[in-house]
């Protein structure tokens, strides 16, 4: 047939090829007409429909089984467990008897209503008539409202519009107002017939639905937990019906819980999306308080009134999970999101249990449980601290004592002068011997040196290739040293005295307050906290071979005479006590430093330095031909200079001929987001990710050139700081805090103004290396026994006179308020303005006001009295002076503050406050508690007759007797009840 | 379609549905009975401490003199105290030191509790003085605090287990309550008006402690059982020794002390 | 009771799928769909392939040589079939997916893991890929077996057109995803475009077109700009691509396929002897 099929084109047909086999015949018997025998084909058509049904099963019920589904069942099963212990509890704790006696009682009942039942039934039909009745005439008087209703507005209409059937419409009225009265008082008759009925039906029936009732009451929580464990458990079949694929979309117990944060986005490249937060898909207890001891992903979260509570400053709802904790927040599995562990055992068991592997492009991996805090910044950074997050705080405080802003531009950190000495004046300070050495290896001087390495680092030393680095390395130092000594112009100060008492000297440097700032070698004294505050001043191990002991007398005399910039106030020494210490630290020495040799400069590799330097701007033959010019002095000063712009020495110094220089290092502002493919992790086998590079670089900044082949221009140049692994851990957690997540300001904290301004100065100034401020600091009080410790600046704020408090701060010397304490608070030298930041921080953390305060108190003769009495029974004077003079047989740690002063220097409404509970203001005060609360929490006065026992009353009391009659303070003008 | 295969879906249509519509029943029945009632142990009874351990704590060699004090600040003591004007820090008695608070320290069963007494104890001022120097007692007994003196004590506890509290006395014969809650040995106490008055607690969440008596001898009645058992003292720190006891079992444990043992930092 | 059983059986015999199934055939409304009843006889066999719109695509009777396997392989007809299997699938999806930069890349990754059945996508994309290799091979059997020569040239000429459509969808198809390797394929593929001569603003003969300094093929208004709606891939090319991939060039696509499938009745049948 097909060879008579018309030919389209009218080409010559070509041959039939016939086929050199023929095609089987398959059974012709059986397949009849057909080619292939049908049975043949329906068993395979059979076969490959039910494989093909059965994988779809299988794909739809892959698709369906997800991990995140098989914790809720989880979650379902502990609640129905929980449930049901609480079940137990309840029926255990039931009182059965009752409960039988009731049941008792309520037989009765019902055998008594049998008995009544026809009555009942009779009253019962009774009040279903009534019933309709009312309901018929309560509509009437409903619908005849509605026309009076609006027969009144046509008669008001029509008067308004003075129409002339107006009377008409008012007989109209009045009918239909008569007619809807009339309903009124038929339905309001029935209402009273129904009450009568029901209370003779309540007569026979009451007692049975009080009992009811009772019995209701008893089993209340019972019932309330089984209806919860219904809901919770409706029978297996129920449960995988509403879950099941298709179904689903009823109502499945089985969902995905999100959070939809609108204004705190992910970053993502050229748009910021909105966060979809579905942690709580798996973690389903964590805003409940009683899941603190289920297992993990139920466990409650830590801190719920601080976190996730809605009457929290973290809400749930506004904040989600991701905002804090990063992590992939679309995510719905634990791979997925993003978990990291935070140690190798528990990187361990995560590969165990969940097959967890690193994931290499997820660019916000979750942060591990020991540095959450570093979430916490890029809302926080309004004040550089964190508020409860001490290790956070202590990696900013590191940064700010090492200096790391000086070559790195970081937030935060603006404004800040550089932290390593002036080296303008070097040469009237130091000798070159000793800088050469201290820069071939600063940590060998003192083990606590800030100053990093340079040299000798895991890229410049020993010899690779052609250099030798020791010798390179001496050559780079001398020529460094040679630059900074012809630059330096050393201040002229006066001859210092030479001819103090060392041993006086140690004691003076360890009780008047040296300690706040400095340290001597390493920090032995046990530490609560990190000790960090000591390093703020330089450490005075070794000074003796440092410095000469004139030049020490005049820095210790007089810190800005020597250097203006200096952050070390005056500690008002007498010449004799700057003389013993002097005397003191210039005994400090360290004499395998001074004996060592220094290295001799090899010619050839100073040629080989400068030679390099020359050709980064000339070529090679020009370069050539300068050097052969140079003389020995020229080299190094050249060289030196290009050195110096090269290590950017003046990130930390002050160095002449580079005012303006431009910091060499990295900026790191969005340190915490960047791509983890930027980074250089060389040939070292550490996990790829952010914190592992950073916790690796501040260990050992160079490591990452090692197998690399580098010319000396292209090394890495970062010093090493040698610091220890929690220091390292801690600044490395503020780098991944610094994210460039966009936060919009209505998320952000909002710490006013002053109290940001006044923490940051105050860590500038290391206030808290004496005080504790906010409950953190105080550093030098492993140092001191507790009675010599410096005062706790709680409350300050409240506390203090801002006036007194201005004059104090700027003259410390001119009072004598703590006369036991040997350690001084040293002058600073405040201007106006800082003294004010100061003042003002402290008033803004109190919420007080400033600087315009009160402090007239107001009260009568009698309230004085009475103070006086007061005053005289609590024997306040066996702790408390009134006058400059310290009282016989006392020594002067048995002392409490001068109560002459208190008028002039304390708000009249912290006194109340202090002396109601100074256990509260500061814990673990030696003033005791006089009003100490009974078993209802109420202060309770050991004198109930006088005032009628009224604390407050007695309080204010003793108040006034102490600003009127001890402290001479003025009384309020208009006392209208002043009584002779 | 097949005759067979229709009443056969039918039926296993119906069953489906029936089995289906299982679920809850909604009688107010009463509900069965609870499980076991108060969750944990009992409380120990206390018939059971029947094993005894007695020992001297002996002290070798000369006892260091205790520190005088300087009075003169406050007169009422001046004249009061006149009899006693050292501290109590050692006090040894026919070769034994007293004031030592000897304890069970580990080997007691976990997870048992032990009655509270509800009779308090009590701690003195009088003449300036702590009476006693050294006691013990359980987690929330009552301490009672008295002021004998016609002078101004405060009692100030530095706990650190426990909340710190340091109430004032300005009233002669006033008497303070409280507790504590939590364990901790050695707690120490003084007056922060007088400095040399001291007085060190020991709180315990089990019965078994005691301090040592005039020639250093101490008792205590114990359950059968392992135990460690430790001595300790204000000035010379604290020694710890094993011993086990059968049922109604005697057993010496002797402890030493000598002028160089030196207290680890409390 | 006899009576009782009588009428039981009676009910049955009522009730019976044989008497059930003659009473629907029967009835008005069955006859009004299927006008012809069961194809039993081959006049009704061809009256129904005949009538029915559906059907009627098909032949009514197909040649032995038609259902040889080795002969065609069933490549077409998988190509048609993934085609099919592909626009069901794509529907699907579009209820999900948003081609926006905030949402392109986040409703794919919910797709694949939140969405109940999102399983489609990954049969899309998977049957995208088998649908570019069956065309492939489809046209290398056509080739081979000389299914292009007359009178089926013209029929090849819309195999290729429908050749390059397919891949046009998998081009633009590739973007949706808005991944790395989305942008990045889609970035060195539309750069090929700026170098076409006098189209693309870098190729050669485009400064020819200008009038003195007034480039009229500047990278503004070139080849690759019409195709990505941009100078770079950005949310224009995304947005142009979704509407290529799904509406525009599907319509095409099958536009054509419904002349190829009938040229191919025409030229009469699939795999005849030539």
């Amino acid at each position: 047939m097909s060879s008579e099929t018309p030919n389209e084109g009218g080409h010559k047909k070509p041959p039939i090829p016939t086929p050199a086999k023929k095609i089987p015949a398959l059974n012709i018997d059986k397949r009849g007409d057909r080619l292939y025998e049908v049975i043949y084909l329906h068993k395979w058509f059979a076969i490959s429909s039910l494989l093909l049904f059965g994988f779809t099963v299988a794909m739809v019920m892959v698709d369906y089984s997800r991990e995140w589904k098989r914790y809720q069942r989880e979650f379902v099963r502990l609640q129905i467990q929980r449930t049901q212990r609480d079940m137990q509890q309840v029926s255990s704790s039931l009182d059965r008897a009752k409960f039988q006696q009731l049941q008792q009682q309520l037989q009765q009942t019902r055998a008594q209503q049998q008995q009544n039942e026809a009555q009942i039934d009779k009253i019962q039909k009774q009040l279903n008539d009534l019933n309709a009745k009312y309901y018929a005439a309560d509509e009437n008087y409903r619908f005849a409202k509605a026309v009076y209703d609006s027969d009144k507005y046509e008669y008001e209409e029509a008067v308004a519009t003075k129409r002339s059937n107006a009377p008409k419409l008012a007989e109209k009225l009045k009918e239909t107002e008569k007619r809807m009265n009339d309903y009124k008082a038929q339905s309001e008759k029935l209402t009273l017939d129904i009450r009568a009925s029901n209370t003779e039906l309540d007569k026979y029936v009451g007692k049975r639905n009080e009992i009811q009732k009772d019995m209701e009451t008893m089993l209340a929580d019972y019932t309330r937990l089984q209806t919860r464990l219904n809901t919770l458990n409706p029978g297996v079949i129920v449960t995988s019906f509403r879950n099941a694929p298709v179904f689903d979309f009823m109502n499945p117990s089985e969902r995905i819980n999100q959070i939809i944060v609108n204004n705190l986005y992910n970053d993502q490249p050229f748009k910021a999306i909105p966060r979809v937060d579905r942690c709580t898909t798996c973690h389903l207890g964590i805003d409940q308080k009683t899941y603190q001891d289920a297992a993990q992903p139920f466990t409650t979260h830590p801190n719920l009134d601080l976190y996730l509570a809605s009457s929290s400053p973290h809400p749930m709802e506004s904040f989600g999970c991701t905002t804090c904790h990063a992590g992939l927040d679309r995510a719905t599995s634990f791979q997925n999101a993003g978990h990291m562990p935070h140690s190798e055992e528990q990187r361990k068991e995560w590969q165990k249990k969940y097959n967890w592997h690193e994931q290499e492009f997820l660019e916000t991996p979750m942060l591990t449980t020991n540095d959450i805090q570093a979430g916490c910044y890029k809302c926080h950074n309004a004040s550089p601290e964190v508020p409860q997050a001490a290790a956070f705080n202590s990696g900013r405080d590191l940064i700010r004592i090492y200096g790391c802003f000086g070559c790195h531009k970081l937030p935060g950190y603006e404004n800040i002068r550089k932290v390593g000495p002036d080296l303008s004046t070097v040469s009237g300070k130091l000798t070159k011997e000793w800088v050469r050495k201290w820069l071939a290896n600063p940590k060998d001087f003192k083990s606590q040196a800030r100053m990093p390495q340079f040299w000798w680092n895991s890229n410049n030393s020993g010899s690779t290739g052609n250099t030798n680095w020791d010798k390179r390395n001496a050559a780079e130092i001398n020529a460094i040293a040679e630059y900074l000594w012809s630059k330096s112009k050393p201040k002229q100060l006066p001859p210092g005295r030479t001819n103090g008492n060392a041993v006086a000297g140690k004691q003076i440097v360890e009780t008047v307050g040296c300690f706040g700032c400095h340290a001597i070698g390493p920090i032995q004294e046990a530490a609560n906290q990190t000790q960090i505050r000591r390093r703020h001043g330089f450490n005075l191990e070794n000074q003796g071979s440092k410095v000469s002991q004139s030049w020490i007398y005049n820095w210790v005399k007089d810190p800005t005479q020597v250097w203006p910039e200096t952050k070390m106030p005056s500690l008002r020494l007498t010449d004799e006590e700057a003389a013993n210490v002097a005397a003191y630290l210039s005994s400090l020495k360290n004499p395998e430093w001074e004996q060592r040799p220094l290295p001799e400069i090899d010619q050839a590799a100073l040629d080989d330095v400068t030679l390099e330097l020359l050709r980064t701007n000339s070529t090679d033959i020009e370069a050539h031909e300068k050097l052969k010019d140079m003389t020995a002095e020229q080299k190094n000063l050249f060289a030196g200079e290009r050195l110096i712009s090269r290590y950017g020495c003046f990130g930390c110094h002050n160095v002449p001929g580079f005012e303006k220089a431009q910091p060499i290092g990295t900026e790191l502002t969005e340190a915490g987001s960047k791509l983890i493919s930027q980074l250089d992790f060389g040939f070292l086998p550490i996990e790829h990710s952010r914190r592992a590079w950073y916790e690796q670089k501040l260990k050992d900044p160079r490591i990452f050139d090692v197998g690399r082949v580098k010319r000396p221009e292209e090394l890495l140049k970062m010093p090493n700081f040698r610091f220890s692994d929690k220091d390292v851990e801690a600044v490395s957690g503020v780098l991944v805090s610094l994210v460039k997540d966009p936060v919009p300001l209505e998320m952000r904290d909002k710490t006013p103004q002053a109290v940001a301004d006044g923490r940051q100065f105050i860590a500038e100034k290391n206030c808290r290396g004496c005080h504790l401020i906010e409950g953190v600091g105080g550093d030098i009080r492993p140092t001191k026994e507790q009675a010599q410790w410096p005062p706790n600046l709680n409350t300050e704020g409240f506390k203090t006179q801002p006036l007194w408090l201005h004059s104090f701060l700027k003259d410390p010397g001119s009072v004598k308020l703590r006369p036991w304490l040997t350690a001084r608070m040293p002058t600073f030298h405040f201007t106006e303005q800082q003294a004010a930041t100061i003042e003002r921080y402290f008033s803004a953390l109190d919420r007080v006001d400033y600087p315009f305060i009160s402090t007239d108190v107001e009260t009568d003769t009698q309230r004085l009295s009475v103070g006086a009495d007061l005053f005289m029974k609590l024997q306040c004077t066996s702790c408390h002076p009134t006058s400059n003079a310290i009282p016989p047989g006392k020594s002067p740690e048995d002392l409490a503050p001068n109560l002459q002063l208190a008028h002039e220097r304390l708000r009249p409404d912290w006194v109340l406050q202090w002396v109601r509970d100074p256990q509260k203001i500061f814990p673990g005060t030696r003033m005791p508690t006089f009003f100490p609360p009974n078993d209802k929490g109420v202060p309770v006065s050991p004198f109930p007759n006088i005032l009628g026992g009224d604390v407050t009353a007695q309080i204010q009391a003793i108040r006034d007797h102490l600003f009127i009659t001890v402290g001479g303070g003025r009384r309020a003008a208009r006392s209208g009840t002043v009584t002779k | 379609m097949h005759k067979r295969s229709l009443p056969l879906c039918a039926s296993l249509l119906m069953v489906a549905l029936v089995a289906g519509c299982g679920g809850g029943s909604n009688e107010t029945n009463v509900p069965p009975p609870g499980g076991p009632g108060a969750p944990g142990g009992t409380t120990f009874d206390m018939s059971k401490a029947n094993a005894t351990i007695t020992g001297k704590i002996s002290f070798e060699g000369t006892p260091p003199p205790n520190d005088k004090i300087q009075m003169s600040a406050d007169p009422y003591c001046a004249q009061h105290a006149a009899q006693n004007p050292t501290t109590e820090t050692v006090k040894v008695s026919d070769g034994g030191l007293e004031n030592v608070i000897v304890f069970v320290s580990s080997g007691l069963s976990a997870g048992a509790t032990y009655a509270t007494p509800t009779t308090p104890v009590e701690i003195n001022q009088e003449n300036c003085h702590y009476t006693p120097h050294v006691f013990t007692m359980m987690t929330n007994q009552p301490l009672k605090v008295k002021n004998s003196d016609m002078t101004l004590h405060n009692i100030h506890a530095w706990a650190e287990k426990n909340p710190q509290f340091n109430v004032g006395q300005p009233v002669k014969d006033m008497v303070s309550e409280t507790k504590f809650k939590n364990p901790e040995v050695p707690l120490p106490v003084r007056c922060d008006v007088h400095k040399w008055m001291g007085a060190f607690i020991g709180v315990f969440d089990h019965p078994f402690h005691t301090v040592s008596k005039s020639g250093g001898s101490f008792e205590l009645k114990v359950p059968p059982g392992n135990y460690e058992v430790t001595a300790w003292h204000e000035k010379f720190g604290k020694k710890t020794m094993m011993v086990q006891v059968g049922d109604n079992d005697k057993k010496e444990l002797n402890f030493s002390f000598n002028t160089n043992d030196k207290g680890t930092a409390d | 009771m006899a009576n009782f059983k009588d009428w039981l059986k009676e009910t049955f015999k009522a009730l019976s799928p044989a008497r059930v199934g003659e009473y629907i055939q029967e009835s008005q409304v069955y006859r009004s769909i299927f006008r012809v009843g069961v194809p039993d006889s081959d006049r009704k066999r061809m009256l129904v392939m005949l009538g029915n719109v559906f059907l009627h695509l098909h032949p009514v009777k197909v040649r032995k040589s038609g259902i040889r396997m080795r002969y065609t392989w069933c490549m077409g007809g998988i190509t048609f079939f993934l085609f099919l299997s592909l626009t069901f699938t794509g529907l699907l999806l579009m209820f999900y997916y948003r081609p926006t930069l905030e949402y392109a890349y986040v409703d794919i990754r919910d797709l694949r893991e939140q969405v109940p059945l999102g399983i489609m996508r990954e049969i899309h994309r998977w049957g995208a890929h088998a649908m570019v290799i069956a065309v492939w091979l489809h046209m290398y059997r056509v080739f081979m077996t000389g299914s292009y020569k007359p009178p089926r040239e013209f029929n090849w000429n819309v195999g290729v057109i429908l050749l390059v459509l397919t891949l046009l969808l998998s081009f633009t198809g590739y973007l949706l995803p808005w991944d790395q390797l989305a942008i990045w394929a889609i970035t060195v593929g539309s750069n090929m475009a700026r170098a076409t001569p006098f189209a693309g603003h870098e190729g050669p003969g485009s400064a020819l077109l200008k009038l003195g300094d007034i480039a009229f093929v500047n990278n503004q208004s070139d080849m690759r700009f019409a195709l990505l709606g941009g100078r770079f891939v950005g949310e224009a090319a995304l947005l142009r691509f979704y509407v290529l991939h799904c509406v525009g060039l599907p319509l095409v696509a099958g536009f054509l396929m419904a002349i190829h499938f009938w040229r191919i009745r025409r030229d009469g049948g699939i795999s005849g002897p030539l």
